[in-house]
This record gives C-alpha cells, sequence and structure tokens, in this order.
C-alpha cells in the first residue's frame, strides 16, 4: 500500500474546509487529516487504479477553492437566509412598511 | 471548469463564469463596477445595485416560479400494456417475455382501473405513455385505456395526449386509424446505421432495422411526418459512432435525437461486461454526437438534442425539466407514476425496471385496492422526496449545478444501495456536472443563439 503526506499551513484550512475536500476526493482515495502545531497533515492513500501525483494537485486546487467557498459562504448565509423566508413571506421582508404590515417577519413563517 | 474559469450560479439558477482573480474580487468586495463583469453580475443578481432591497425580492420570486412549477403532480403516466416482445435487445431493461408467454399482459379490468387512477390525478394536462414489452401486442387494451380516459376527459375538460413506444414491427393498417382518429404520436427505437441497431437489437424476422424504417414511413404517411420520434440507446458499440449514428437520423429527415445512456436495470446488468461504459466513456461520446448536430445546424439542416434540451431548459427556464433525472426533489411518483402489466403501481420506469430484476421496494400499491390519495400518502413515496433534496445533499449543496440538476433515487438505489446516493462515486454527478459544464462553455461560443431557441421548446 503506497501512501502519501501532504503538509500545509493549518490555518489556512479550517476542519470545514478539509471534510468537504476529503470527501470529494473519496473515490479516488483515503485521506486522513491531522494537525501537528502550525502544520495540516494529510496522509493520502490512493485507491486501486488512482495515482497519488494525480491526486495531488487535485487536492490542493480544491483545498484552495473549498476555502474561498467557506469565505463566500461566510458572506452570503445572511442574504440566503433572508432570500428564504421572502420566499414564504406575504410581506416585503426588506421595506416592510410598502405593505402597511409592521416590520419583522408575518406570520406566514 | 477547465483553464482557471469558474462557474457561479445564484440561488434562481442564472449564471456567470468567471477567472478566478474575479471571482477573488467579489468576495472581498472589491471589484470596480466598470469592470466587464461587473454588468453581468448585477443582471444576473449576483451584486446589488441598491443595497440589496430589490434584489432579495427579486430572487424571491424566481426562486418561488420555479419551486411552484414543481407543485404539479403526476402529469405523466406510464402504462406497461404487456412484457411480451419478439426482439432480443442485449440491453433490454424491463425483462422482456417471450410473445408467446401467458401471463403478461394488461387485463381489461386492470385496464379500467388504470384508466380511471390517471383521470383521478388532480393535472389539468396529462400524459399516457404505452410501453411494453412491444405494446402493439396488446392493442385492445391500448384503445380500451385510450377510450376510457378520453370519455373521461370530456367530462372533466382534462386536456389528454397520448404516446406509445414501439418497434413498429406489428403495426397495422387499423392501429394507424385509431392513432390517426386519436391523435396518439408514435415513439420509436432506432440505435443509428442498420449494422448497429440490428447488432443492439436482434429480431427473429430479419432486420429489425429495416422493419422499424418502413414503419416510419407508414407512420408518417398516414400521421404526418411530426407525429413520429426516435430516440438511441447508448451501447459499447456505439461509442465509436457518434457522427454515424447523427447522420443516419438526418438521412431519415428527424430534425431530433435523443442521444441516452444506459440505465443499470434488466439485461443491461445481467451482460453489462459486454455492454456498459463509464460516465466518461458516455459524455466524450454524447459531445461528439452533440457537436456533429450542431454542426448539421451550421449546414442548413435544422436539428435538436433533446437531452441537451432537457438541460438548457432546467438553465434557462424556470419550467421543470420532465425528466426523472433532473427533478429536485425527485420527480418519481410525483411527476410520474407507472402502472405495470399486472396492476402493480410504481414510482417511475426505472422502479418496475428494478421490480422484474426482484426488488419492489419502488412498489406504491396496486390499481385495484389503491386510491390516487394513497399511493401519494406512500412512506416510501415521502422518503424519497425528502432524501432528494439536493440542497440537504452532501456534496450537491455546495454545487454550481445544484439550481438545474436533479436526482433519480431508484438509480442510486440500484447503484449504491441507497436512495439519498453518494456523489462522489456516482455516474450521475459525473455525467450531469460534463454536461452542464459543456453545455455552458457551448452558450460562450458561436451556437449560443441556437441553443437559447432550444430552450424556449
Amino acid at each position: 500500500m503506497t501512501t502519501h503526506e501532504v503538509r500545509l499551513g493549518a490555518s489556512f484550512y479550517p476542519d470545514a474546509v478539509v471534510i468537504v475536500v476529503i470527501h470529494r476526493l473519496s473515490h479516488r482515495a483515503g485521506i486522513a487529516p491531522r494537525r501537528e502545531g502550525d502544520e495540516l497533515i494529510l496522509t493520502i492513500v490512493p485507491r486501486t487504479g488512482h495515482n497519488v501525483d494525480d491526486l495531488v494537485p487535485d487536492l490542493l486546487q480544491l483545498l484552495s477553492d473549498e476555502a474561498l467557498r467557506q469565505k463566500l459562504d461566510a458572506k452570503t448565509t445572511g442574504i440566503r437566509a433572508l432570500i428564504m423566508a421572502q420566499l414564504f413571506s406575504d410581506v416585503t421582508l426588506t421595506k416592510p412598511g410598502l405593505d402597511g404590515d409592521p416590520p419583522g417577519f408575518s406570520g406566514s413563517m | 471548469m477547465q483553464s482557471g474559469l469558474y462557474l457561479c450560479s445564484s440561488i434562481a439558477g442564472d449564471h456567470v463564469i468567471l477567472q478566478r482573480e474575479t471571482l477573488c474580487s467579489v468576495i472581498d468586495g472589491t471589484l470596480p463596477r466598470e469592470h466587464q463583469d461587473a454588468q453581468d453580475l448585477m443582471a444576473g443578481l449576483f451584486l446589488s445595485t441598491d443595497g440589496g432591497h430589490a434584489e432579495v425580492d427579486l430572487l424571491a420570486t424566481r426562486l418561488r416560479t420555479r419551486l411552484h412549477e414543481r407543485r404539479s403532480l403526476a402529469s405523466l403516466h406510464i402504462v406497461v400494456a404487456t412484457l411480451r416482445c419478439a426482439n432480443a435487445c442485449g440491453y433490454c431493461q424491463v425483462s422482456r417475455v417471450h410473445p408467446e408467454a401467458r401471463g403478461k399482459d394488461l387485463s381489461d379490468d386492470n385496464a379500467d382501473r388504470t384508466a380511471d387512477l390517471i383521470m383521478s390525478c388532480p393535472s389539468s394536462r396529462i400524459k399516457v405513455e404505452f410501453q411494453g414489452g412491444e405494446a402493439l401486442l396488446n392493442m385492445p387494451v391500448v384503445q380500451r385505456i385510450v377510450e376510457r380516459c378520453d370519455a373521461a376527459a370530456a367530462f372533466s375538460g382534462k386536456l389528454v395526449s397520448y404516446v406509445i413506444a414501439t418497434s413498429l414491427s406489428h403495426l397495422t393498417d387499423a392501429n394507424l386509424d385509431f392513432f390517426a382518429a386519436r391523435q396518439v404520436h408514435i415513439s420509436t427505437s432506432l440505435d443509428g446505421p442498420q449494422w448497429l441497431h440490428d447488432r443492439n437489437r436482434p429480431s427473429p424476422t430479419g432486420s429489425g432495422w429495416l422493419t422499424t424504417v418502413a414503419g416510419i414511413e407508414r407512420c408518417r404517411r398516414r400521421l404526418g411526418h411530426d407525429c413520429v420520434s426516435a430516440l438511441m440507446t447508448t451501447a459499447r458499440t456505439s461509442l465509436a459512432h457518434a457522427d454515424a449514428i447523427v447522420d443516419q437520423y438526418q438521412e431519415l429527415e428527424f430534425h431530433s435525437i435523443f442521444l441516452r445512456w444506459l440505465n443499470p436495470f434488466g439485461d443491461a446488468v445481467r451482460h453489462r461486461q459486454r455492454l456498459s461504459y463509464t460516465a466518461l466513456e458516455w459524455l466524450t461520446f454524447w459531445q461528439r454526437a452533440l457537436d456533429r448536430v450542431l454542426s448539421w445546424n451550421d449546414r442548413g439542416y435544422p436539428m435538436r438534442e433533446e437531452f441537451t434540451c432537457l438541460l438548457l431548459r432546467r438553465m434557462l427556464s424556470p419550467h421543470p425539466a420532465g425528466f426523472v433525472d433532473l427533478d429536485s426533489p425527485t420527480g418519481s411518483g410525483t411527476s410520474v407514476l407507472v402502472y405495470n402489466y399486472d396492476g402493480s403501481i410504481y414510482v417511475s420506469d426505472e422502479g418496475r425496471m428494478l421490480a422484474e430484476i426482484g426488488d419492489q421496494t419502488f412498489r406504491l400499491g396496486h390499481v385495484q385496492t389503491h386510491t390516487y390519495a394513497q399511493i401519494m400518502a406512500n412512506p416510501t413515496l415521502r422518503n424519497m422526496v425528502s432524501a432528494t433534496m439536493l440542497e440537504t445533499t452532501p456534496r450537491c449543496d455546495r454545487c454550481a449545478c445544484l439550481p438545474w440538476c436533479g436526482v433519480d433515487p431508484v438509480v442510486n438505489h440500484a447503484t449504491q444501495g441507497d436512495i439519498r446516493g453518494c456523489r462522489p462515486t456516482s455516474d450521475h454527478c459525473q455525467r450531469m456536472e460534463g454536461a452542464f459544464h459543456y453545455v455552458v462553455g457551448l452558450l460562450r461560443g458561436p451556437h449560443r443563439d441556437l441553443l437559447l431557441s432550444w430552450a424556449a421548446g
């Protein structure tokens, strides 16, 4: 069994990012994460037919993309929740006065 | 996507393609308004112009429209008139039986109850599709159901249309008279050139291709050119012949082709060593065939690829594709129901295919014992719906194709042993993501206007 270790700066990749990427690559490799000091260490065990030389660049790209995605999510989760609330609301939540209703969420929530 | 490009989609299904640098600027809030992508981002409601108030309302309205369309229940009803069929297709997914076999036809009694159930569903527009086996081998039951549905429609005001899936090998003039009188559309199978079709679909009476092509001509003469459509199933042998398959359709004056992959049921599973292929191999085949279809359009011959049309409709309109692989939550059981030859009711064609190989997981009831309301309240169906909201599915929840994609829980169950499924090992996921990315790329190219016309229907 061939294994390979990738060492990265731990602060760039929170657990949520690492877990998503491990799941995403689970058809190509088993990946075991651990943290040692300032390092994130990923032990990669490629599945049959998959090559670690192909895996590592994809792993790094996915980690980078997922970190970007987390940053986006942190900024947009609130607005997404508001859109979903608006979807089920009878009143305009961003400008409640327009509908003649008091501010805040309506009773239809 | 490839080449450092990122596909970004909104909650309402709009999309843009961005360079990584631009995407980072958007996330950081530093993209200048005069940037060439800023206008597209504002038009797609990715960026706000007035503090976000108008965008929230608009996005909620668009999302509400998309979801509202999913409320139309069971508009497609598939009736398996018989399992009997003379052909011996290597990839038969329905486990057909010999034409002389007994006990494999829908009975008159069950046919009447089937028609009554179909007409009791709340949809105002209903499509009834007759399948087999070879549906023409039980034509009296087909006629019985059409007449009973039409009688009920005259009373209720519902619009009912009919399609019969047939190899055309048992077509008679009396059949054609009935189809003409009742406006029954013909759907047949044509895998491509004669040698390929006959290899995939051996017929005991010689060349099935010659029979089908002759049948297509007869139908066109009697019913009109557009009353006959054909679709192909991709076997391993087909993969290297994308151009020849498309060219055959053009030669036979079809203006549409549906490039279908093989589903993992029936003989397709028993013979998988010989017939099957990976999702990636199918994608390569589909891309090549689609390019060929586009090239025929470039040469002045109008032609569409129906799977691409379904993708485009999902991407560019709020309407559901009417295709179980692209519904979220699942359309199996909610937008389609299947009535088998023995009166059993299944969530989809794939559900009854699975039943033919001994797995009754997706059986919802029987026409003699269940009402439409009881079918809809079936715990299996409810479980399927709740398990197929892609927003709650790991990996799908973070995929740019989420607003357009769907999932078939029956295929998940058959291939992964779980109706929710696991995306990283899913052929469906690989196929759909690859297909959406390819179409997104085409929309940025010279065929954009043509593709937009396909989406319009």
